[in-house]
């Protein structure tokens, strides 16, 4: 089978999307722990981009969780930890997008949408009342 | 409803259909794993690790600098790693380039053993066990090539299996350039 590799390869990667979450890690205070828990569940892991770093087992998610675990122990701040990854992947590693001005049509679109459908399932109700003789 | 207003009622109503499904259709073609690098024109990140084949030496940025190359991360665990590794084999022999390895994520001695078995295309091989260089570079997944100038600028950035024509065409022109001071 010559194409294995390419089967392993993105099978692997699959795989390494769903297999369970390895050891969590310890903290001293609880406060830290609280914080990791929030700022995993805010990161999008970059491989298996519809999971938080919560979620993944992708070795990039794990490079990044030991890296906020370094970060939060060595006492930065949630903001720091964010703009490190940021700056180093850009807004997309966030999970859930910020409201900027380019991410305004990602926010609104499905309201707008919804509203327009909305708005002409109404009036085809409305305009065709009668020629469908809705019996009261 | 009049023929004529319910003419115009149907085209309204395709018309914004189809501009959805082209607008969604449009979204479903973008590759998310093409995002563009936020480390492109960006120094390549300082960093200080291990040798891979001689994991007492310490391998520095400034080892980077001084000449046009590419840099290549991978992984043992990598299946597409060893699809493409024939083709990294060729590109080392053929290309003048140096070809730098970062092992992400691995155990050195799986990676040894690897290249033993497979060829190993490198100038240098860096270990980068903890996968911090990686993060750094803003890796997405193994593997990764990227292109940097002689002072240690990152240029260009390839994400996913290179191939003799994938070299020629966009990482060959670039080096070139680079080379002959015209970028």
């Amino acid at each position: 089978m010559r194409h294995i590799h390419w089967v392993l390869g993105i099978g692997l990667l699959w795989i390494s999307c769903l297999s369970m979450a390895s050891m969590p890690p310890v903290f001293e205070r609880h406060e830290q722990e609280v914080r990791y828990i929030n700022l995993i569940k805010n990161f999008r892991c970059v491989t298996c981009q519809n999971q938080s770093l919560s979620e993944s087992n992708a070795p990039v998610a794990e490079a990044m969780r030991a890296e906020i675990v370094h970060q939060l122990k060595a006492g930065h701040s949630d903001q720091e930890i964010t703009d490190f990854l940021v700056e180093r992947y850009g807004d997309f590693v966030l999970y859930r997008p910020p409201l900027k001005p380019h991410t305004l049509p990602l926010w609104l679109a499905p309201i707008v949408i919804a509203f327009i459908a909305l708005g002409g399932m109404i009036w085809t109700v409305i305009h065709f009342k009668e020629k469908w003789n809705v019996k009261e | 409803m009049k023929g004529h207003r319910q003419f115009k009622f149907s085209w309204t109503v395709f018309i914004v259909f189809f501009g959805l499904v082209s607008l969604l259709w449009a979204g479903l073609s973008l590759d998310p794993r093409l995002l563009p690098s936020s480390m492109i024109s960006k120094p390549f990140p300082s960093f200080s690790l291990p040798n891979l084949n001689a994991q007492t030496d310490l391998v520095q940025t400034n080892d980077l600098k001084g000449k046009v190359g590419m840099v290549h991360i991978w992984a043992t665990w990598c299946g597409i790693c060893l699809q493409e590794h024939d083709a990294l084999m060729e590109i080392s022999k053929k290309s003048s380039f140096p070809m730098y390895g970062i092992l992400y994520q691995d155990d050195p001695r799986d990676g040894r053993r690897w290249l033993q078995q497979n060829g190993d295309p490198y100038d240098l091989s860096i270990l980068d066990q903890r996968g911090r260089l990686g993060l750094d570079l803003g890796v997405y997944g193994t593997p990764e090539t990227f292109v940097i100038d002689a002072k240690g600028i990152i240029r260009y950035r390839a994400v996913g299996a290179m191939t003799m024509r994938r070299f020629e065409k966009e990482l060959l022109p670039i080096l070139t350039e680079l080379k002959a001071g015209k970028r």
